[in-house]
């Protein structure tokens, strides 16, 4: 297969390396937006689990559009990979010593962890983006309040408008296993989300489809008034992932943030109990977003596009950075990688 | 007993464990028991109602009860198992108790489980309280992709030692304990998420694999007066790295330590056997199949692994670590020209005949002794001298450039005759007693003896000699020639069949008959092996299909059936510089050879339980041997392994309590089992090979004597079989294989490149066959370009033509069904298009084309390039009759019912997961009278929808649940009601679909299948379902 393949099964990835976008995922949000219009009246957002940036991207040239004074609109984008810089977007990279600090006990051990600049494979991808999952699980397991405190400093004390999430782990296979991890990221960005959202404000992180979806509705149910998913057309119609719509945040009475929740636990319990009676039990909003006019991800669109515009190959806007298969590939091109002794 | 039964199910392996006594099988939600002695399957039983098996762990009680416990999700379940001479008996002791978080790894001690969860803390569960009795967090809060229990100690006071592999690089050792929990010590050096870690107390040593590709070695070291360091056994000490081993090609999802070797498997199923000492790969299983390994037991001289393709594979040490014995030996006066194996009737091993430049022929049992017996052939054998031996090896013959052949017996009997006036190409025999020479012009001569058979003409070619041939019942000869054509010649030196060049242009390599069938097999060069038919009472034989092989075998020498007394097909290849022996049934690689690939004199034995491979090289002679493996084995046949993407019973005609399922998914294999309802055991039939990427979608039409069956996927690819029964035994032939672009690649129709740079990798989604009359189809194939398109297949001249395309709308289409006049196509935009057939005008088109069709009749077993397809010259047969937008998104699944001959109602399930009923009057003008639609019908996308009968219906959804409902419709109001009557959460993942057949008159057999498959039973009759 040609180079040019990839380019005509998949349209979006196209579009996003002739638009400059860093992933084809960026128009998943701009389609999230034309439906639910979820930058109106955002000026402070933030973009967790960010790189390699392309909902940063997008953040960036939507705030700075509708606002006239570009100095109101914050956009924080946080991951630990250190990401190629945009325009408008300030970068958190989450850093370990500084929760060392906080964490006595973990001093000694942390000090010999080399995770702040740890490799993350970031790809164009065709079908579901997998985007820095262990930074944002690492990124999670080791951000504390004061990451939170940060975010809001540069919001100068207030908090954000909008948080989006886009993490996805790299998927095993197993899907009952691969469904658990994406639905702890989603949890666990949800627990960020609470130091960090303003009352009434919009939240929205990729959820997979699959068995326990319901669950994790019931869950996000308890902090926000409005839950729902949504699926963009430029996400593939065979792709197990959606995306959770979450507007006018609003936890319970005397609510405290906090990184482990047990209202969430209680819901588990619930669902689990009810699992074997009938799923509609929960009746879970689902809005297809994205114009019928546009582009479908399924489709297989010949390479000229229009008439007369003749079709020219580009290189992706972002390759892959150090991912983590990286020394067994360079072993493998070099016949580095050991061989069976016995035939 | 519940209306909606599972009967049988296959899915992904996922959990294996070994006792002492037993073999553990975790698949779905079901545990497997085999006895460790013969591998037999002694019970099976579901350990839970929703969730798929993880982990299984077991304690012996005493030396007939273990008790096991089994984990999967959040949840923990404890079985026993006692087992004794007179008995055996499975008990539930415990069901499914919820931990609360993802359980990565269990131990067991009596009535103590200790668990590591995946937010990284350690519980101990008392199954007989079910109750926690504790729970330790490690202060290093993360999550984790795997874990180990080191150790658990005092367990009035527990203290254990565990050591977790975080997503961030890092294996954590940790100790849990009343006083203080506290992390130890970190192992790091990975690149990636650590998936799996095993430690072993015999040689104190601890293996950690990684997304990285690499597995790490660490090793416990004694320290003393350390202030933080661990205890193992009552010994003070730390972990230390001791080397990183690269060689696996992707991720590692297992690796297993024990004393002397590592095992590992992961993402690609070859899996690899470590030296530790040596800290070398000493083994790597070759295989020609992509699925994952998700689980692997070792015990003292076995391995077991599994996965993907459900079924169990079993491997022992003495095999894999079994060398291969090399002698040599230079010949400095002459140089060696050919050689063969001899084997004597009265002793063992082989000999080997090797015969010179200078026309002599030496025997010889080993390459380090001299020659037994040397044998001068005489002038006339010099420089050019071939030879075949006696199928027995009562004698060779011996053949020369100047016609002439010699037999020598081994008491050195000499007989020489003229068989041919010149150069003698080829002398091989081509059954016991009969063998055929073959001089220039394609003179071919067979011979019993001495005695002249019969002779025939080669048809013209470049290359115009045989390479092989099989002289069936002393009637018909096939042979195979250099030029890559399989010729049949009967009785009357007629060719009655003319293969014209099928195995390519570097020839023909072996015909073999498969003992007691009646199947004959091809290869060649082109790396294919083509599978045919014959009747003894006919004197033709039936090009069936391609066998399948891996691709990276480019060359394939020779077919035996004899390796190991199965009957099972092996093969003898070439992959660029090495010889391997593969088997097709586990199209694995039991041998391989550095020799510099075939361009050589070889040959290849099997004598007494040893492989001999000989071959030439320059004026050196190899002579490798290696024991034949002794229990290699598969338990239980090996299915799809990628995700099943569509599933299609077929009825068998003979007997009423077999059913044929065909499955076919995302490994571009079409799978067909047999399934027998009274035993509800199901065999692997036939796998049918040649599609080029996944396979999306499969239709068939049942006839009196025989299916036609249609496949279709990615690239544009569809396949045309036909399947029929011999003996109990179902036939598959391939009649076409058809592709919307130009497979030869752009170089050999250099003027069409213009088009093919346009052309999409345009996939087929779905596909419906239907019958036109007795010799034409109707095919019709929703595209992902946006078109549907409808091609004419005539049987009786095996031809095809495109004769519609029709732009759909602007979205990818996904389903798609026909009645008899109406096709219904649903696109990824949500919208339902109806397609009125023009009837007459499509039978004036199969009338048109009868006269033509002969001449353009494909080669059998080509691949056919419909881009450049003659242009239509007739009318649409298409009208379009209107649109109905009916889900938001996608629409996944499509199903229709004739409620009466007026009434039809349609059925849809979309990826915004909900459910359209629409009632159709199909006789004036398909308007849609009513629709009904019932939102969150699933919690997710909707792929399966089918019909059972006027009332009941199936819906199948990537939420894993499988519904079953009923339609209440009154036809007076047009009012539509559903009610949801029973739900079942499958064991299968990821599903795409759901189809069924009446297993009698009131029962149904439904398959759902995605990650696996699983069967259920209805039955119809259940008061419940009756009408109101």
């Amino acid at each position: 297969m040609g180079k040019s393949a990839k380019d005509k099964r998949d349209i979006y990835y196209r579009l996003a390396k002739e638009e400059g976008y860093r992933a084809r995922s960026a128009y998943k949000l701009i389609q999230i937006d034309s439906k639910f219009d979820i930058f109106k009246g955002v000026t402070k957002a933030v973009d967790l689990c960010a790189a390699p940036g392309s909902w940063s991207q997008v953040l960036a040239k939507k705030l700075s559009r509708q606002n006239s004074d570009k100095n109101d609109v914050k956009i924080v984008a946080v991951d630990l990979q250190a990401m190629a810089p945009i325009p408008g977007v300030i970068q958190i990279q989450g850093d370990i010593t500084n929760v060392s600090k906080k964490n006595e006990e973990n001093k000694d051990s942390s000090e010999q962890t080399d995770v702040v600049f740890l490799p993350t494979c970031f790809f164009l991808f065709i079908t579901v983006s997998f985007i820095s999952f262990f930074l944002l699980i690492l990124f999670i397991a080791i951000l504390q309040v004061s990451t939170a405190e940060e975010i809001i400093s540069h919001f100068e004390g207030e908090k954000a408008d909008l948080v989006v999430c886009d993490g996805a782990p790299d998927v095993t296979g197993l899907h009952d296993l691969d469904e658990f991890i994406q639905g702890q990221l989603l949890l666990s960005a949800l627990n960020i989300t609470t130091f960090i959202l303003k009352t009434g404000g919009i939240f929205i992180a990729k959820i997979f489809r699959g068995k326990d979806v319901a669950l994790l509705y019931l869950q996000l149910k308890i902090f926000f008034n409005d839950v729902l998913i949504t699926k963009p057309r430029s996400s593939r119609n065979s792709s197990i992932e959606s995306f959770i719509v979450c507007r006018d945040y609003n936890p319970p009475d005397g609510y405290e943030p906090m990184m482990f929740n047990p209202l969430l636990e209680e819901k588990e319990d619930e669902y689990f109990e009810n699992i074997m009676k009938c799923p509609n039990n929960y009746i879970i909003p689902f809005i297809v977003c994205g114009d019928l006019d546009g582009f479908d991800a399924d489709r297989t669109y010949p390479l000229q596009l229009e008439s007369g515009k003749d079709y020219v190959y580009r290189e992706p806007t972002q390759a892959p950075i150090n991912p983590p298969y990286q020394k067994a590939c360079q072993m493998k091109k070099s016949s580095e990688l050991l061989k069976p002794q016995l035939t | 007993m519940t209306s909606l039964e599972s009967v049988a199910m296959k899915t992904p392996i996922t959990s294996l464990h070994l006792s002492k006594l037993h073999l553990f099988v975790g698949f779905g939600n079901k545990l497997e028991i085999r006895c460790l002695s013969d591998l037999k399957s002694i019970a099976e039983t579901k350990v839970f109602d929703f969730i798929n098996i993880h982990g299984i762990q077991s304690f012996s009680q005493d030396s007939e009860t273990t008790i096991i416990s089994i984990n999967g999700n959040r949840f923990v379940s404890v079985l026993s198992v006692t087992h004794n001479k007179h008995r055996f008996e499975l008990q539930h002791l415990s069901s499914a108790f919820n931990l609360k978080d993802w359980i990565l790894r269990t131990e067991i001690e009596a009535e103590k489980i200790f668990c590591v969860l995946a937010h990284n803390s350690f519980v101990i569960y008392d199954w007989k309280q079910r109750a926690v009795i504790s729970k330790f967090v490690c202060p290093a809060k993360c999550l984790l992709y795997s874990s180990l229990i080191i150790e658990v100690k005092n367990l009035s006071a527990p203290k254990a030692l565990i050591a977790a592999g975080t997503v961030f690089k890092e294996v954590l050792i940790w100790e849990a304990a009343e006083k203080e929990t506290k992390v130890i010590q970190r192992l790091t050096g990975h690149d990636g998420v650590i998936f799996s870690i095993h430690y072993c107390h015999k040689n104190n040593l601890l293996v950690s694999s990684s997304d990285d590709r690499s597995i790490r070695l660490y090793t416990y070291n004694c320290v003393d007066n350390e202030v933080e360091s661990l205890n193992i056994r009552g010994k003070q000490g730390l972990f230390s790295f001791l080397a990183v081993l690269y060689g696996h090609e992707s991720r590692i999802w297992q690796a297993v330590v024990c004393e002397k070797w590592i095992v590992s498997v992961g993402e690609s199923s070859n899996f690899c056997l470590w030296d530790i000492d040596k800290l070398q790969l000493v083994y790597r299983e070759e295989k020609f199949n992509d699925g994952s390994v998700w689980s692997l037991a070792v015990d003292n001289d076995r391995v077991f692994y599994a996965g993907s393709d459900a079924c169990i594979k079993v491997r022992s040490f003495n095999d894999m670590l079994c060398p291969t014995n090399i002698e040599k030996k230079c010949f400095l006066e002459t140089k060696p020209k050919s050689l063969g194996f001899v084997t004597l009737n009265n002793t063992n091993s082989p000999q080997l005949l090797i015969s010179s430049e200078n026309g002599h022929a030496a025997f010889f049992t080993s390459l380090n002794k001299s020659e037994t017996l040397k044998i001068n052939l005489g002038d006339l054998f010099r420089n050019y001298c071939i030879h075949c031996v006696h199928p027995l090896s009562k004698h060779i013959l011996f053949a020369n450039k100047f016609g002439d052949i010699l037999k020598i017996d081994f008491r050195e009997t000499r007989e020489l005759f003229k068989a041919h006036d010149s150069k003698i190409f080829s002398l091989f025999y081509v059954s016991n007693e009969t063998y055929l020479s073959c001089s220039i012009n394609g003179e071919l001569k067979l011979w019993t003896d001495l005695i002249f058979v019969r002779k025939h003409i080669l048809p013209y070619s470049k290359y115009r000699w045989p390479t092989c041939g099989v002289y069936l019942n002393e009637k018909i000869l096939i042979v195979g020639d250099r030029s890559g054509s399989v010729t049949v010649f009967n009785t009357h030196s007629e060719s009655l069949q003319y293969f014209q060049n099928i195995h390519g242009d570097n020839g023909v390599t072996d015909l073999k008959i498969k003992p007691n069938s009646e199947f004959l097999y091809s290869c060649g060069r082109n790396g294919k092996i083509f599978e045919y038919l014959f009747h003894s009472d006919q004197e033709t034989i039936k090009l069936l299909r391609v066998v399948k092989l891996g691709h990276e075998v480019d060359w394939i020498a020779k077919l035996t059936f004899d390796l190991n007394h199965s009957n099972c097909l092996c093969v003898l290849g070439f992959i660029s510089t090495r010889f391997v022996l593969l088997n097709e049934m586990e199209q694995s690689a039991l041998w391989s050879v550095e020799c510099g690939g075939g361009h050589r004199s070889w040959d290849f034995t099997v004598q007494s339980n040893l492989f001999h491979f000989s071959y030439v090289k320059q004026n050196e002679i190899f002579w490798h041997t290696k024991k034949v493996p002794t229990s290699c084995q598969t338990l239980d046949f090996n299915s799809n392994s990628a995700r099943i993407n569509s599933g299609l019973f077929l009825r068998s005609k003979e007997n009423v309590n077999i059913f044929f399922f065909a499955i076919a998914g995302d490994d571009n294999d079409v799978n067909i089992l047999k399934f027998d309802i009274s035993k509800k055991s199901l065999q692997k039939e036939i796998s049918l090979t040649g599609h080029i990427s996944n396979v999306k979608a499969m239709s068939s039409i049942d006839f009196q004597d025989f299916t036609l069956f249609v496949t279709v996927g990615g690239r544009s690819q569809m396949m045309i079989w036909k399947l029929f029964y011999l003996k109990g035994k179902l036939i598959a032939q391939q009649l076409i294989n058809h592709f919307l672009w130009n497979i030869d690649g752009r170089h050999r129709k250099p003027w069409k490149d213009a088009m093919q740079v346009l052309d999409p990798q345009t996939r087929y989604m779905n596909v419906e066959l239907k019958a036109v009359d007795s010799n034409n189809y109707l095919i019709s194939i929703a595209c992902s370009d946006a078109f549907f398109r409808l091609f004419l297949f005539n049987i009786e001249d095996n031809f095809i033509q495109l004769i519609e395309a029709v732009e759909v709308g602007d979205y990818c289409v996904l389903t798609l069904k026909s009645t008899k006049k109406v096709f219904i196509c649903g696109a990824n935009d949500g919208i339902l298009r109806f397609w009125l057939l023009d009837e007459n005008n499509l039978n004036k088109i199969c009338e048109d084309s009868i006269s033509d069709n002969k001449l353009k009749s494909p080669k059998p077993l080509s691949m056919i390039n419909g881009l450049f397809c003659p242009k239509k010259r007739h009318q649409s047969i298409l009208k379009h009759l209107h649109n109905y937008q009916s889900h938001q998104s996608g629409i996944n699944s499509l199903d229709c019912y004739f409620l009466t001959d007026e009434l039809l109602i349609l059925l849809t399930g979309g990826d915004d997961a909900s459910l359209k009923i629409l009632l159709i009057d199909s006789v004036a003008s398909n308007k849609i009278l009513a629709t009904t639609s019932k939102p969150n019908a699933h919690s997710s996308s909707i792929t399966g929808v089918l019909f059972l009968n006027s009332f009941l219906f199936i819906t199948t959804s990537t939420d894993q649940r499988v519904i079953l409902w009923k339609l209440v419709i009154d036809i007076e109001t047009k009012l539509v009601e559903v009610l949801q009557l029973e739900m079942k959460i499958s064991c299968v993942a990821d599903i795409a679909g759901c189809n069924s057949i009446f297993i009698s008159d009131e029962t149904v057999l439904i398959s759902v299948f995605g990650e696996g498959f699983q069967f259920y039973e209805i039955d119809l009759k259940e008061n419940k379902f009756l009408e109101v």
